[in-house]
């Protein structure tokens, strides 16, 4: 029978009717029933019989109740241990009793705590473990912890020992004695936490840590106390949690999951149970509402499900009202009640920490582990909008409120960062699903009614209603909204020069004024807000060296967006000395660092020194959030690119390992997903698989429509790979069409002359000159390269567009100036430190092979001819169609100094590595068809020869391009 | 809530004591915290009292329980009859959480005896009474409510029955449906 057993009523009603009938009766009735219904009957069965037992509940009870009364204290007290007088009993626990017993020494009395194993526990283990307990107490010696003072064994050779003794309060009881409000609980809290990290430090774990256990003297000294089942971290492992189990019961309403699971303790098991202490201190009830239930129940709760958050939890009695409790502290009790201990705070000093960061209003560890810093980050990254739970959203306001009003020195701010706090309040009032008609509120929803609030805020001198401006401003960054974000901002803007506003405050501003203004391409005001911020943070009283480094990261996201990758470099390393020597290496804004320096060296080339930054950030990342974590899939986005330049294979790899993370993380549907899918498409397109990627393509677009979470910026990425996936496969107006799609997206965004439409207007050259609209193509080039004039000299994207422009020389008759265009472009290239591994350079050599025979060069040509071959042959897997580049500049030089077996050679592998991708009718095709005749003919194989150029000639004739004239000449075909 | 902490039985026989928490109408009375907290330091009393026999008269205890606290604004509009039940309910837990502290000092269930003492097969953890007790709450709160006073409180069906406001034959009819609920329940 269970408690929701619905059969209850139907048997206790049968059960009435039976035992008020007469036996005949009776007897009748369960017939009656066992043919209806059999399992009622045998229920019934079963409670007449236990009706007809003599069990005697009353007499049960009475019987426990004398046990539980009687047992207490059997043992007689002793009158002296050691040098000790006993004078009372304090209490008993664990295997222990504990005396409150007094020396005179010196003149002067000590009244110390004094525990002796008890009379009923003398087994080795017992002793052993009691003797433990000693040893760990020797070994601690802090303001915080009840010390050892003395011990032996008694006259019956029971082992004891004294420790101070802590005349006072239990936590929880000394904090409503004295009336304390949040700080001062916190305060308490934080003492306690420092306690408990010194013990992590000596390696000693408590296990054991309740209010209970923790005593607040007059002075308000929190004390620990009873470290009886506490143990050394290093003989975890052995035989010693069983034993201890068996020792003694845990408390369940504070014990972690994986003690009540009977699996290794760490310090993440003490740091489970402060979360408990100060979750309960601060709502006045514990995490998990069966706490003082079983270990069983809590267990269970504690699987299923996060506690409550404290805010909720909190109820209008609790002794710190519920609103001071979300954001922060909801996050802080979230992240230290953790089921996995792995994801609690690390240590007892961590969570202390960020205990103190509240107080004083500075960036929690635990806020930038999670939300805050990932959309920062995110967006940062993507610019892409990221979809945010009303919950997370409610998160970075309330912290915000907190940085606002905590950094607030004098107290006559008191009432201004009252009226913020009450500003939020009423956007979540208003924020209710009930106020929604029952659907949840989104964080776009949230956002807007704070809007519309503001606008319902009269203005005032205090510079308030800027600043909450700002606040909503810095909120909107977080779901992706920028233009509403900067008209926010904009309204933000009074409070920079208003004296009354602090300097974090006009700090944060300037900050997310900087994000705006890279989100909007305005890198150069991004670079002077985000430097003015940082000016600001430089000059505050009190450092806030986290800060500092988000500011700096803000500077070199801007410096990277300007595009000078020698400064950015400079600046990054400069910034990641001071802020690795001021905050350590384990934060996420160092990770943002070294990936960004990472991403500078990959700009400029030096794709082995990103590898190398990039794998700090990765190590980093795996350090905070394990080796699954969403972050690493970011950073192994630019990582990838700059092994898609040296090693395909691994770069491929690497992009189906960001995928399998994201696919884990955050499923298949999540733009994060998109974004990485779309990545690997990306490398597997450097592979030349146009033909299996183009379907797949077209659907992520239709997709990303669809979905409507794209950045214009990464549509436009999208169509420009679109365009060159029908580039590719032969299909130039489609093509085309898609590049034109990608420039509008970006103009759209960007404006017209943004540095983002480089990459689209190339491969729009590329397209144009395979059309044979050379004047076209050569406008879009000069756009293209306009735009990349201030790149440094090595830059691979200029350097190509020079490549582009030399070929189309080339095209345009005029190899003079080609040859002069590429050797330029390879000189600058082959100054940097990977160009001998670098794919890109393959393309100008063999674009200046050609260009050199078209000059009447055919040596140059064939050297250049060959380095071309040689980086393809290194640089790209066999058989990839851009090897075809090579082989037919090359091949083209062979056949001009007669060498045409070999020509032959290199030809038919070039047809074969080309075709596919490229069609039939295709002028990569159809020139390298073109050749092979020409070599045919050479070598005097006619007959093959004309077998070619009957295949050929019909698609020349029909084509109407220059370069179909130049190929039908090459034949000896009329012009026309 | 009792009412919902409710497990797979089998998970209470485990080596850790379980223990039932409050039932619903009691948790959050001020009054009833007041009830637990004078009860626990009369219990304490008795337990330091010199020559205890080992025999505690519990109505006495929640007589004096009530005596103590009727005077307190929170009880001044309570019904006796009520605040009797809200006594016993903590008289109840009281017990229980002396008995997990003993039970945690020394590692192992306080036992109580079903029927014939020396049948050890007959001998069951006392936490499962209390678990019995609390599946009663949620079944059918009249019934443990009746267990309350009649157990725990020690009052007789005839006192049961002026409280209540029942007749004493209802009262013994309901206390033999919650024995053998409670019975039921702590049969294998």
């Amino acid at each position: 029978m269970s408690a929701q057993d619905s059969g209850w009523p139907q048997l206790v009603a049968w059960f009435e009717r039976v035992t008020d009938a007469a036996p005949a009766e009776r007897r009748r009735l369960l017939d009656g029933l066992r043919d209806d219904d059999p399992a009622l009957h045998a229920r019934l069965q079963k409670l007449l019989a236990i009706d007809a037992s003599d069990n005697d509940l009353v007499a049960d009870v009475a019987h426990w109740r004398d046990r539980v009364f009687s047992t207490d204290d059997v043992e007689p007290m002793p009158a002296c241990i050691g040098p000790w007088r006993i004078v009372r009993v304090l209490g008993s626990g664990g295997m222990g009793r504990v005396f409150l017993a007094e020396r005179i020494e010196g003149g002067y009395e000590q009244q110390v705590a004094l525990k002796v194993i008890r009379g009923d526990f003398t087994s080795d283990a017992a002793v052993a473990h009691f003797l433990t307990e000693r040893r760990i107490l020797a070994r601690l010696d802090h303001p915080g912890i009840a010390s050892l003072i003395d011990g032996d064994v008694d006259d019956a050779g029971r082992p004891w020992f004294a420790m101070q003794y802590v005349q006072g309060l239990p936590l929880p009881d000394y904090c409503n004695q004295q009336g304390l409000g949040l700080e001062g609980r916190l305060k308490l809290m934080i003492a306690v936490c420092e306690a408990v990290a010194y013990a992590h430090r000596q390696l000693i774990v408590h296990c054991d840590l309740k209010p209970s256990n923790v005593l607040v003297d007059d002075k308000g000294q929190p004390r620990l106390l009873d470290f009886g089942i506490s143990r050394l971290i290093e003989a975890q492992g052995s035989e010693g949690q069983a034993t201890l189990t068996q020792l003694r019961a845990l408390t369940p309403g504070y014990a972690a999951p994986e003690q009540l699971a009977g699996q290794p303790v760490s310090v993440a098991t003490d740091v489970y149970a402060l979360g408990s202490m100060l979750y309960e201190l601060l709502t006045g009830v514990r995490p998990y509402a069966h706490s003082d239930a079983n270990a069983a129940a809590v267990a269970i709760a504690q699987a299923h499900a996060q506690p409550r958050a404290a805010s909720r939890a909190a109820g209008a009695d609790a002794p710190v009202p519920a609103r001071r409790l979300r954001g922060d502290l909801d996050l802080v009790l979230a992240t230290a009640l953790m089921h996995d201990p792995a994801q609690r705070y690390a240590d007892a000093h961590a969570l202390a920490e960020d205990l103190h960061s509240h107080l004083g209003g500075w960036p929690l560890r635990a806020r930038r582990t999670s939300s805050w810093h990932r959309v920062r980050k995110f967006v940062g990254r993507h610019r892409v909008a990221v979809p945010l739970g009303a919950l997370a959203i409610t998160a970075l306001l309330v912290v915000t409120a907190f940085a606002l009003t905590q950094t607030r020195a004098a107290r006559e701010q008191a009432s201004r960062a009252e009226a913020v706090r009450q500003f939020l309040v009423g956007v979540f009032d208003q924020a209710s699903p009930d106020e929604n008609q029952g659907r949840p509120i989104s964080a776009h929803q949230l956002l807007e009614k704070g809007e519309h609030q503001l606008d319902h805020t009269p203005d005032d001198q205090d510079g308030l209603k800027s600043e909450m401006a700002g606040l909503l401003g810095e909120l909107y960054i977080g779901v992706g909204d920028f233009p509403r974000s900067l008209a926010l901002i904009e309204r933000a803007t009074p409070a920079l020069s208003n004296p009354r506003v602090s300097g974090d405050v006009r700090a944060r501003i300037l900050l997310s004024k900087a994000w705006i203004e890279n989100e909007n391409g305005d890198y150069e005001s991004g670079l002077a807000h985000a430097r003015s911020s940082l000016a600001l943070l430089e000059a505050a009283p009190r450092r806030n060296p986290q800060a500092i480094a988000d500011a700096h990261l803000t500077i070199a996201y801007a410096m990277a967006d300007i595009g000078d990758w020698p400064a950015t470099e400079q600046f990054v390393r400069t910034a990641l000395a001071a802020d690795r020597a001021a905050i350590g290496d384990a934060h996420d804004s160092i990770a943002g660092l070294w990936e960004q320096l990472g991403d500078a060296l990959r700009q400029t080339g030096r794709y082995k020194e990103a590898e190398v930054d990039f794998d700090n950030a990765i190590d980093i990342y795996r350090q905070l959030y394990g080796e699954n974590s969403i972050h690493i899939a970011h950073v192994i986005s630019p990582l990838a690119s700059a092994l898609e330049a040296t090693d395909l294979g691994r770069a491929e790899q690497a992009r189906r390992r960001a995928l399998a993370i994201n696919l884990a993380r955050v499923g298949p549907d999540q733009h994060d997903t998109l974004v990485t899918e779309i990545n690997l498409l990306g490398t597997l397109e450097l592979s030349g698989r146009f033909v299996e990627i183009l379907p797949q393509r077209l659907a992520l677009i239709e997709r990303a429509k669809r979905a409507g979470t794209l950045h214009p910026r990464d549509m436009a990425t999208q169509y420009t790979s679109l365009g060159k996936n029908y580039r590719e496969l032969g299909r130039f107006e489609e093509a085309e069409q898609a590049l034109q799609q990608s420039l509008a997206l970006t103009r759209e965004d960007r404006g017209p002359d943004s540095v983002d439409s480089a990459p689209a207007l190339r491969h729009l050259d590329l397209t144009q000159v395979l059309l044979g609209h050379y004047a076209v193509a050569e406008a879009t080039l000069t756009k293209a390269m306009a735009l990349r004039e201030n790149d440094p000299p090595s830059s691979p994207v200029l350097n190509l567009l020079r490549c582009d422009l030399g070929n189309l020389r080339r095209m345009q008759h005029r190899p003079r100036e080609a040859v002069e265009i590429l050797q330029t472009a390879d000189d600058a290239i082959a100054a940097t430190a990977e160009s001998s591994g670098n794919a890109w350079r393959m393309d100008i050599l063999a674009a200046l092979s050609q260009a050199q025979l078209d000059n009447a060069d055919a040596a140059a040509a064939e050297r250049s001819g060959d380095s071309a071959l040689a980086i393809a042959r290194r640089t790209l897997r066999p058989g990839h169609y851009q090897l075809g580049i090579a082989l037919f500049a090359l091949a083209r030089a062979k056949l001009a100094l007669g060498k045409s077996a070999d020509a032959e050679n290199l030809l038919r592998e070039a047809l074969q590595v080309r075709h596919p991708p490229h069609p039939d009718g295709d002028p990569r095709v159809l020139e390298v068809k073109v050749a092979l005749v020409n070599a045919l003919e050479a070598l005097q194989r006619t007959r093959e020869a004309l077998v070619l150029r009957d295949e050929v000639e019909p698609l020349l004739r029909k084509a109407t391009t220059p370069y179909a004239h130049d190929l039908r000449m090459r034949l000896g075909l009329s012009s026309n | 809530m009792c009412s919902k902490t409710i497990v797979d039985p089998k998970i209470f026989k485990g080596p850790t004591a379980p223990m039932v928490t409050l039932h619903p109408i009691a948790e959050c009375s001020e009054l009833y915290a007041a009830a637990y907290a004078q009860l626990q330091s009369l219990a304490r009393r008795e337990r330091r009292r010199a020559g205890n026999p080992g025999t505690i008269n519990t109505t006495a205890l929640v007589h004096e329980t009530w005596f103590k606290l009727r005077s307190s604004p929170a009880a001044a509009d309570l019904p006796q009859k009520d605040f009797l039940a809200i006594a016993a309910h903590a008289m109840r837990q009281v017990l229980i959480d002396h008995a997990r502290r003993l039970a945690a000092d020394k590692r192992q269930h306080i036992v109580v005896t079903l029927g014939h003492a020396d049948d050890a097969t007959a001998t069951v953890p006392m936490f499962e009474i209390a678990d019995a007790l609390c599946q009663l709450d949620s079944t059918d709160a009249q019934l443990a409510r009746i267990v309350d006073l009649h157990v725990f409180a020690g009052l007789e069906f005839r006192e049961i029955a002026e409280s209540e406001g029942i007749s004493e034959r209802s009262v013994f009819r309901l206390w033999r449906n919650a024995r053998v609920f409670l019975l039921d329940q702590l049969a294998p």
